[in-house]
């Protein structure tokens, strides 16, 4: 291990938003193949129309209480607005990113949920709702799906061609506040207001696991890259890994000194991070469970955290409108 | 030896004495006219570091960075040194500091050295030492301080300060074998290791049980250091251990002196409190033996050591080594730990929050007192019965064991009428009452007789508490209460305002003056009241108290801003019904101003409109639910009961303005559309106008080119670009036109998604779209976007 410290905040964007921001993505769209084996056609046509190496496009989503989705891109150094989503009233709770980068799915208060085209800015499809209310998304990994949590404890599935509601798991819980996909696709976890996780085989619609670990709410969750572990964080301050399979507990993470909002794994699956109400945004190492760096740099409750594609990179968004990159070397 | 400064022109050099050094500033000057080089600078000051002259020490490290003269060879060396001295100097101070942010302050300095004499030599020994020992004070990187001392030890494996910082690392880890070995091995290679080693391997000495030989150590250290705090404090407790009077008599006499020498010290601290208990203990089990005059001392000692350490650390390490008391008591005593110890360990396990834990050791002192009581002292026991009773029914209280308490709190009361903290509990019960009236003061009380009488009896009880204790604030806040309570606005918040000079800790106090603020109609000052009270005291996501904001903001006319709390309240508890329903109703309230406002724009009315439909329809969904939910528990039902009236009420309030909303909608549309055409006649005018100049200028020039009089129509028109452009740009704004009307449409289709009257605007639009066929062809064209 090194000794200096190696992490630094690269940038600091102030009133990034005209409220506070609540949710935050960073999208990748690659041109070319080499890393991505998912996305066969794009890679197709990138070979047929561009023969020399190209470089991916990378953007930077957020949404907050002002109802505007921004598309950001990093150029230089700088933070620069590509477009400007509008469409959401009441704040925008959620937004999640098709694993090919290219879609944005976004949900907002007044219960609806949109997809937007990330490159163009242009609006997809708004999804068939209903009443209920949708909360926090993401992808399925073949990217047909977008899953919700919602008010009465269903997980609703929409479909991505049909724009409606296709399918609904039943957790019989309470208001589910998280969701999550696993990258092979088999599972579906969410988390609940009273801390209770469930995880569904999303092939056989079925309940398989109960996971009792967080007494308070859990406002994340995330499986690692290798879907091999759950990752639950709680306003107990406390997250939580667990082995996807059998259920058992990996191991407890303490340090937040209040509620843990938001968590995400690098993509090369070797840390994750995660950002809470006691303003801090903290990275750690999987391998020993320890917190590796402590970023102090958001003057209020840190809502959203993501790696960038390279697993090099953090963005932070908070309710005191900024947006934060830190860089993160390997 | 004497420090030289060598002259820059001649061979000479200037003497110093490194025991009588002239002032810093003179010795600075010269440094700084003769460039001496950095080593010099060094040695200069370290012989002020050696001569406590801090300042000129500082001075001179300070100004080495900017004005030594760094060209000669390896003159990295001697940066290094300079960087690393400073910087372990800053964490010397930090670790004695004991304000927090002092604290920071230094050790952000001693960082930020550190990280520049990494970027020089990152892997110097000296340098990898200074870091690991910032490391380890700095706590909770010991692993990272290990890693650098074992980087170290591996390029020399004798390196004395490694050595002892990995005996440090092992100790705190609990390896006392490791660490005792890690200390033989420093003082192997240096036999004058200095007084700190000793102290180190006596403290591994007594973790291993092997008194003799800790205070051999600890006597060796102090021979070496008289002033060794540390060694002190062991030799102490060694002798506190033996439990004899005249071993205990002297063990006061070293911890005495460890006080004067440095009295801050938490160990010198803590054993002296541990020593009273100590004390206290075997008086009981003696019973004979009189108050020592030594004990007065220590009793006002431990009186201020438990005034002056709010840390959590400070209590943490007391109440383990009270625990430890309590552990080792059984053994020697006959299992009879004193009723007092007990009462200790549960009162500092109450302030650690380990309520359940205080109340068993409580009720343990408790029998043990009435036992003692019967068979011993009297008087005595009875006397710390009543403490103890007292302590069990706060401990009630916090269990929010409300009945209890009381029993409790009466049943010392009967004995003892004088117990004021008692009068002054039951007086906080009944404030959290008025405060509870307080707070909902919005919402249909029905107690009100029951209120009534409460508040006359708080009162009374108030003015009596602070009869007794004229300072207490609690009480005082109390009265504010209960006089809002009654109506006196102006006089409460009198009251209110001295508390919070007197303490602004504690959040009670500020929520109440906001509310009052609230009550006095001074909304702007409630609601700044409200949100610094929520930003001091980091309650964001507390969702009551953005309530109350939403609630100030509505009430001075800020619906918008009460829009953006309530729905910051929605995304932390999106589940709560009554956060919906008042949601619903802010959304309502601000919907009804757009509306009225005749001047609203379009884009505001038609969200104002949506953003009511969205919530009335969810408002109706969410308020059965929450009755589903809340029938399990018959006493929240009738709650739910009328939270669904209210909610079904709201819905047809909003229902009400939505129909109303339609006629606005309307207006609203018209307005715009004038607007539109307005503009739009008025560009069109504009654009005549230039066109009707551009000709004329044309004309103008080609009256000279006769030849192609009939021509410059077409020319112009393909051949010449910028008419072309100005044609462009002329639709170009009337595609901004076009814009302008784009969301509208979008919007109006959400709408149409969500409810029936959308159809009917459609229809409006529809024909107002064949109206709009008429107008000039441009627009037709733009028509497919």
């Amino acid at each position: 291990m090194s000794i200096t410290t190696l992490y630094y905040l690269l940038l600091k964007k102030e009133n990034a938003h005209e409220d506070s921001i609540w949710c935050c993505g960073w999208s990748n769209i690659k041109p070319e193949k080499k890393k991505q084996v998912e996305n066969e056609e794009i890679n197709e046509i990138s070979q047929d129309s561009n023969p020399e190496e190209e470089q991916s496009e990378s953007y930077i989503i957020t949404g907050g209480l002002d109802d505007i989705i921004k598309v950001w891109q990093l150029n230089n150094g700088k933070l620069e607005v590509k477009h400007q989503l509008e469409g959401h009233s009441l704040g925008v709770i959620s937004v999640a990113i098709s694993p090919d980068g290219k879609t944005l799915a976004s949900s907002s208060q007044d219960s609806s949920l949109i997809l937007w085209d990330i490159a163009t800015g242009e609006k997809l499809k708004t999804m068939e709702t209903g009443a209920t209310d949708v909360w926090t998304l993401d992808f399925s990994p073949d990217g047909k799906n977008v899953i919700s949590g919602s008010n009465a404890g269903k997980i609703l599935i929409f479909s991505v061609e049909s724009g409606k509601q296709e399918q609904t798991l039943d957790t019989r819980g309470k208001f589910t506040l998280s969701v999550a996909y696993s990258p092979d696709g088999k599972y579906i976890a969410s988390g609940a207001l009273d801390g209770i996780v469930k995880i569904f085989d999303v092939v056989q619609g079925k309940l398989v696991h109960t996971l009792e670990g967080h007494a308070k709410p859990i406002r994340s969750l995330c499986f690692s890259p290798d879907s091999q572990l759950l990752l639950t964080a709680s306003d107990d301050g406390h997250m939580k890994l667990y082995d996807v399979v059998h259920a058992n507990l990996a191991g407890t993470l303490s340090g937040h000194a209040s509620w843990v909002l938001s968590i995400a794994f690098s993509p090369d699956g070797k840390r994750f991070v995660s950002g809470s109400s006691d303003r801090t945004v903290r990275v750690w190492d999987l391998d020993t469970m320890q917190c590796q760096h402590v970023f102090k740099e958001h003057n209020d409750q840190v809502w959203g955290v993501k790696f960038n594609s390279e697993s090099n990179k953090i963005v932070s968004v908070s309710e005191d409108k900024s947006i934060n990159i830190y860089d993160c070397p390997l | 030896m004497s420090l030289e400064i060598p002259l820059m022109t001649t061979d000479e050099v200037i003497e110093l004495d490194p025991e009588q050094l002239p002032s810093g500033d003179e010795v600075l000057s010269i440094l700084q006219q003769e460039r001496s080089q950095l080593n010099v600078w060094i040695n200069v000051a370290l012989a002020y570091y050696k001569q406590r002259k801090i300042d000129d020490f500082l001075k001179i490290l300070e100004a080495s960075r900017v004005d030594a003269n760094i060209d000669y060879r390896d003159f990295e060396r001697d940066q290094m040194r300079a960087l690393d001295m400073l910087a372990a100097y800053y964490v010397q101070e930090a670790n004695k500091e004991k304000l927090k942010d002092k604290k920071k302050e230094l050790f952000t300095k001693a960082t930020l050295l550190y990280t520049m004499a990494d970027k020089i030599i990152m892997y110097d020994q000296n340098h990898l030492l200074g870091r690991a020992y910032f490391c380890l004070l700095e706590g909770d990187k010991m692993g990272q301080a290990d890693t650098q001392f074992n980087f170290v030890l591996n390029q020399s494996p004798n390196n004395v300060p490694s050595l002892l910082g990995k005996a440090c690392i092992a100790f705190n880890r609990k390896d006392y074998r490791g660490a005792l070995a890690f200390y033989k091995k420093a003082l192997r290679t240096n036999p004058n290791s200095p007084a700190a080693l000793r102290l180190g391997m006596g403290h591994c000495f007594m973790k291993l049980n092997n008194q003799e030989k800790a205070r051999m150590a600890f006597e060796r250290a102090l021979q070496l250091d008289p002033q060794c705090v540390g060694a002190l404090v062991g030799l102490s407790i060694l002798k506190l251990n033996q439990q004899e009077n005249e071993s205990n008599k002297l063990a006061v006499i070293m911890l005495s002196k460890a006080y004067a020498i440095d009295p801050k010290n938490p160990m010198v601290l803590n054993h002296l409190a541990n020593h009273f208990f100590f004390k206290k203990a075997a008086q009981c089990f003696e019973k004979v033996l009189k108050a020592q005059p030594g004990n007065y001392e220590t009793m006002k000692i431990l009186g201020s050591l438990y005034a002056n350490s709010p840390s959590q650390l400070q209590r943490d390490i007391a109440r383990q080594h009270l625990k430890k008391v309590t552990e080792q008591f059984p053994d020697d005593v006959n299992a009879d730990i004193p009723a007092e110890i007990l009462n200790n360990v549960a009162a500092l396990h109450y302030r650690l929050g380990n309520l359940s834990d205080a109340k068993k050791y409580l009720e343990e002192a408790l029998e043990r007192e009435k036992s003692d009581a019967e068979s011993l002292d009297a008087q005595y026991y009875n006397s710390i019965a009543v403490t103890t009773m007292y302590n069990l029914a706060r401990l009630n209280e916090a269990l929010c064991l409300y009945n209890k308490a009381e029993k409790l709190y009466k049943d010392i009361l009967k004995e003892h009428p004088n117990y004021i903290d008692c009068y002054l509990s039951r007086n906080g019960d009944l404030a959290r009452r008025s405060n509870v009236w307080l707070q909902t003061l919005h919402q249909p009380c029905r107690e009100k007789d029951r209120e009534k009488r409460h508040q006359e009896r708080a009162l009374a009880m108030y003015k009596q508490v602070l009869k007794n204790d004229p300072k207490n604030i609690w009480a005082a806040n109390g009265i504010g209460c209960v006089l809002a309570h009654k109506g006196c606005i102006n006089e409460a918040r009198d009251i209110f305002a001295q508390v919070r000079e007197a303490t602004a800790d504690f959040p009670d106090v500020w929520m109440n003056i906001a509310h009052i603020y609230v009550e006095q109609k001074q909304y702007i000052n409630a609601i700044q009241m409200y949100e610094n009270c929520i930003r001091k005291f980091r309650a964001q996501h507390e969702v009551e108290w953005l309530t109350w904001l939403a609630r100030a903001q509505t009430l001075a006319g800020r619906t918008n801003a009460a829009r953006g709390t309530l729905l910051r309240a929605r995304r932390v508890a999106p589940h709560e019904p009554a956060l919906l329903y008042n949601t619903a109703l802010a959304l309502r309230r601000l919907a009804a101003t757009v509306l009225k406002d005749e001047r609203a724009s379009l884009g505001a009315v038609l969200r104002a409109v949506h953003e009511l439909h969205r919530l009335s329809s969810g408002g109706a969904e969410a308020g059965p639910g929450g009755v589903a939910e809340n029938a399990a528990v018959p006493a929240v039902a009738e709650r739910a009961r009328i939270e669904t009236g209210a909610a079904a009420g709201e819905a047809r309030a909003c229902a009400d303005l939505l129909s109303q909303a339609q006629w606005h909608v309307t207006r609203a549309r018209r307005q715009h559309d004038e607007e539109l055409t307005m503009r739009d006649r008025q560009r069109e005018q504009r654009e005549a106008f230039r066109r009707q100049q551009k000709r004329q200028q044309f004309k103008e020039k080609t009256k000279n080119a006769l030849l192609f009089a009939d021509m410059p129509v077409e020319s112009k028109g393909r051949g010449g670009r910028r008419r072309r452009d100005e044609y462009e740009s002329g639709s170009s704004s009337g595609e901004r036109a076009a814009d302008g009307r784009e969301p509208k449409q979008r919007k109006r289709k959400r709408d149409g998604e969500g409810k029936k009257s959308g159809g009917k605007k459609k229809r409006e639009r529809a024909q107002r779209g064949s109206g709009s066929d008429s107008d000039p062809p441009r627009k037709r064209r733009k028509r497919p976007w």
